[in-house]
């Protein structure tokens, strides 16, 4: 893992790292905690609505950052003539590195897809959140699939807009499903958590997968 | 006893729509500077993208160092240590600057040197401070992008250069250093290293070309050492005149109002026996162009 974010702190650039990586989420989240503890956003049951709108424009916002953020690091790295690809196809290292950089960043995604649902549980016990954050995860790690074809912003924006309304349409199946589970909403909420967790680690593993079959010439 | 080729390929084939390379044996000797030369859409890049590991999906077998096969160079670490590849244009991320392509490169290569990279930055005075670690890849010129690739692979333990236009963004002062660098770097490697670039400017590198490859429409159609096939051509010069006695002994013609000028094989020289024509040593520029002339049109029919 040393070795891992190594290379991912060499593969991005120290603006990334410090704008990409942590003020811009640490601002948002602090906003989100603000917010919270406020308790403008409760866990009563008439601040069920608040908490959805509440959801869905963060849920907005970290669609729309991740997919950004993998145009500036990552952007059309599975594409024919993609980014700093040729580099890495001709060395002997080329593999673990693109390896370990695309492992670092989806385990950076995950987190941060998981740091505000983890935030509204403590705040609110909304137990849901948790299989929210896992279902935007696994519609931005599947949009992305799409989007590292492509090199140019946009055509990646494009495709974000179709993210934002995966991500919402995903999401409110899930808080339909809940809803309708009734007494069975704890099993419903089981359910979904384990077939969320088991895409994000699916989508997670083909995209290592593809992104080094690239650099080795084999087409997944 | 071991042959001297750093590269041999057999049999390489590779179709694309409405283009199909087709070479059935490619030897480059090692210990030289060789060329590639050919037209736009000959097969260059396509060639290169192959010998390099880049483009995988052909038909053909590559040995590298008379020892390597181009299977052992997907698999053994060493053999991609042992080649250095530039790209025309630049392959390092746009947003990188100086010191992350230092550090990648580090990752990416055992044989990568700090030291070296940073002094070959100095020497080739990339961008405005030579050595300047904040300086971003995307800031640089077209010329100083290739210059930071040449410092990279310049930084390794390389025993086989293969550069992609290497000059063609460099402005004249440098390609004259191009050419001293990679006499530099065959000298030091007192034999044991090549260097192999595909090049339209010729003229500008000749003087550090020893072999050439000449390609057309995806295929070899002249190789040798230089000073061979300048033996093998010759200038032929005459007046208006007799163009037409000539015209069709020569590989190219071309012809003004009072005398004509063209190249054909030496061995056809017996043949303009009486024609009144002055004979020349061509430049390499002019076998390159008359060969790819030649064979254009012939396949043009």
């Amino acid at each position: 893992m040393r070795r891992k974010l190594k290379c991912y702190v060499a593969y991005t650039t120290f603006l990334y790292r410090l704008l990409g990586v942590v003020l811009i989420p640490c601002v948002f989240w602090i906003l989100c905690g603000i917010l919270l503890w406020s308790g403008n956003v409760g866990g009563g049951q008439s601040d069920n609505g608040k908490i959805y709108s509440f959801y869905f424009t963060f849920n907005a916002y970290i669609v729309l950052y991740e997919l950004f953020t993998d145009f500036w690091v990552l952007g059309g790295c599975l594409s024919d003539d993609g980014k700093g690809l040729r580099y890495f196809k001709t060395s002997c290292g080329g593999v673990e590195v693109m390896r370990g950089i695309v492992s670092v960043d989806l385990v950076r995604r995950f987190l941060y897809c998981m740091v505000f649902p983890g935030m509204i549980f403590l705040c609110t016990g909304w137990k849901l959140s948790f299989v929210m954050g896992l279902a935007t995860y696994c519609v931005i790690v599947g949009v992305l699939h799409g989007t590292r074809h492509f090199d140019g912003l946009q055509r990646s924006t494009g495709i974000a807009i179709l993210a934002q309304a995966g991500m919402v349409l995903v999401n409110f199946i899930n808080v339909v499903l809940v809803s309708l589970a009734g007494d069975g909403a704890g099993t419903m909420l089981a359910f979904l958590t384990v077939l969320y967790g088991a895409l994000a680690v699916a989508l997670s593993r083909l995209m290592v997968r593809r992104v080094t079959a690239r650099i080795q010439g084999r087409e997944v | 006893m071991e042959n001297n080729y750093v590269l041999e390929a057999r049999g390489i084939k590779k179709k694309y729509k409405g283009f199909a390379l087709d070479i059935p044996e490619l030897r480059i000797p090692g210990g030289f500077a060789t060329a590639l030369i050919g037209e736009n859409g000959a097969g260059k890049t396509t060639l290169l993208n192959i010998l390099s590991g880049i483009l995988l999906q052909y038909q053909g077998e590559i040995r590298y160092f008379d020892r390597y096969t181009d299977r052992d160079r997907e698999e053994i670490p060493d053999v991609k240590e042992l080649i250095g590849y530039t790209a025309p244009g630049s392959y390092y991320v746009a947003q990188w600057g100086m010191r992350e392509v230092e550090e990648i490169s580090e990752l990416l290569f055992r044989g990568f040197h700090r030291d070296r990279f940073e002094q070959w930055c100095r020497d080739l005075e990339i961008g405005a401070g030579g050595w300047d670690p904040k300086q971003k890849v995307h800031a640089l010129s077209d010329g100083n992008r290739m210059k930071l690739m040449i410092a990279g692979v310049l930084a390794r333990d390389t025993r086989l250069l293969l550069m992609d236009e290497p000059a063609s963004p460099l402005d004249p002062l440098m390609r004259d250093r191009l050419c001293e660098v990679i006499r530099e770097y065959l000298t030091e490697g007192d034999g044991q290293r090549s260097v192999f670039f595909s090049t339209h400017n010729v003229a500008d590198m000749e003087n550090v070309t020893d072999y050439a490859i000449i390609m057309e429409q995806g295929q070899v159609v002249e190789q040798g050492f230089v000073e061979d096939l300048k033996e093998k051509y010759v200038v032929v010069k005459g007046d208006a005149v007799n163009v037409e006695k000539v015209r069709d002994k020569l590989f190219t013609c071309s012809c003004g109002q009072y005398g004509f000028e063209g190249v054909c094989l030496a061995e056809m020289l017996d043949r303009l026996a009486g024609c009144d024509v002055s004979v020349e040593r061509p430049s390499l520029t002019q076998i390159s162009v008359a060969v790819m002339k030649h064979y254009s049109k012939a396949a043009k029919g």
